[in-house]
């Protein structure tokens, strides 16, 4: 088949924020819980606080992950959740790369 | 250590991480042992007078409560954090709660029917029996408290999907069996620091595993 007839749709139409690695881990951390805070997806996405920070930056600004402002005590506490919107993005993006790697076969 | 990218087994990992920390071990141990100077009591040749021993045994369960309370709020939070599961995770607890709930029920229900016949001569009397030959009774009433310790353990294990709870529930199953078989409450003892020991082990893995956040880190999460 020509390449110009290949369809690459469903790759291009990948979520580019979900995709980078670091992202991917935080965002897979957050759906499987209700919230977390920083510290604890450090732990699980294993990147430093300055990384974390920066991503989530990004995922926050495009509505992906809400951060709540909470108190521990007297102290005042930071936890982050995944929007019902970033769930959506989410599944959908699991859902477009099982089609893909499914549709890719074994080569 | 990589972690695979399938959702529950990283909603998994995450829940088994708060149990790294050994402190429920400890925790458990630490009853153990405590309730072990109760029951010194209960057998022939009282150790302690029976204040004394009260006193211990309430000392030893404040004091096992205290070290899981502020191990959880000053080592095991600031080196993995804050993380409040999922509506599967929390099913899973309301699961347990009712199984534990049916269990504990069945439990007391014995209890109080062996008390009933108990207070009742005639009822003792129509009983007996059916008991037959006495001699073998320290052995069914071994197997029996062994039979309502374990399945509450089982549960909480499997509810909890935490491996070492199953030998949690076989070590505390075999104490109590030995305990009522032999009259000897050094079983409870050595089944506490069979468990104690390991949690200690894996608190000093924890703490090395999981060092405390620099200053700047651990302020994120304010």
């Amino acid at each position: 088949m020509p390449t110009s007839e290949l369809d690459f749709s469903a790759i291009s139409e990948i979520d580019r924020l979900v995709h980078e690695p670091a992202r991917l881990m935080v965002m897979a951390s957050l759906y499987v819980v209700e919230s977390a805070d920083y510290t604890y997806l450090m732990r699980q996405a294993d990147i430093t606080w300055g990384n974390l920070s920066a991503h989530i930056s990004k995922l926050e600004e495009a509505g992906y992950i809400e951060i709540e402002k909470t108190y521990r005590g007297k102290r005042p506490y930071t936890l982050l959740r995944m929007s019902k919107h970033g769930r959506e993005i989410f599944k959908e993006y699991v859902r477009r790369m099982k089609g893909i790697m499914d549709n890719l076969g074994e080569g | 250590m990589s972690i695979p990218l399938n959702l529950k087994e990283l909603e998994r990992r995450a829940f088994r991480r708060n149990y790294e920390d050994g402190l429920y071990e400890i925790y458990l141990g630490g009853m153990l042992i405590s309730f072990s100077v109760f029951a010194f009591n209960i057998f022939p040749g009282e150790t302690f007078e029976s204040q004394v021993a009260l006193t211990l045994y309430l000392c030893g369960m404040g004091l096992s409560a205290l070290v899981f309370w502020l191990g959880k709020k000053y080592i095991t939070l600031p080196r993995i954090g804050l993380v409040k599961f999922g509506q599967q995770r929390q099913k899973r607890g309301r699961d347990l709660l009712v199984a534990l709930t049916v269990i504990v029920s069945i439990q007391v229900l014995a209890v109080l029917l062996q008390f009933g016949v108990l207070a009742f001569p005639e009822l003792r009397a129509k009983v007996a029996p059916f008991l037959g030959d006495q001699s073998g009774m320290p052995l069914i009433v071994a197997i029996v408290a062994a039979l309502f310790v374990a399945p509450g353990m089982l549960l909480i294990a499997y509810f909890s999907e935490i491996p070492r709870g199953y030998f949690h529930a076989v070590i505390i199953s075999i104490a109590i069996f030995m305990m009522i078989l032999f009259n000897q409450a050094w079983w409870m003892v050595a089944g506490g620091v069979l468990i104690l020991v390991p949690g200690i082990e894996h608190l000093v893995r924890f703490i090395q595993k999981y060092p405390l956040p620099l200053e700047d880190e651990s302020r994120a999460n304010q």
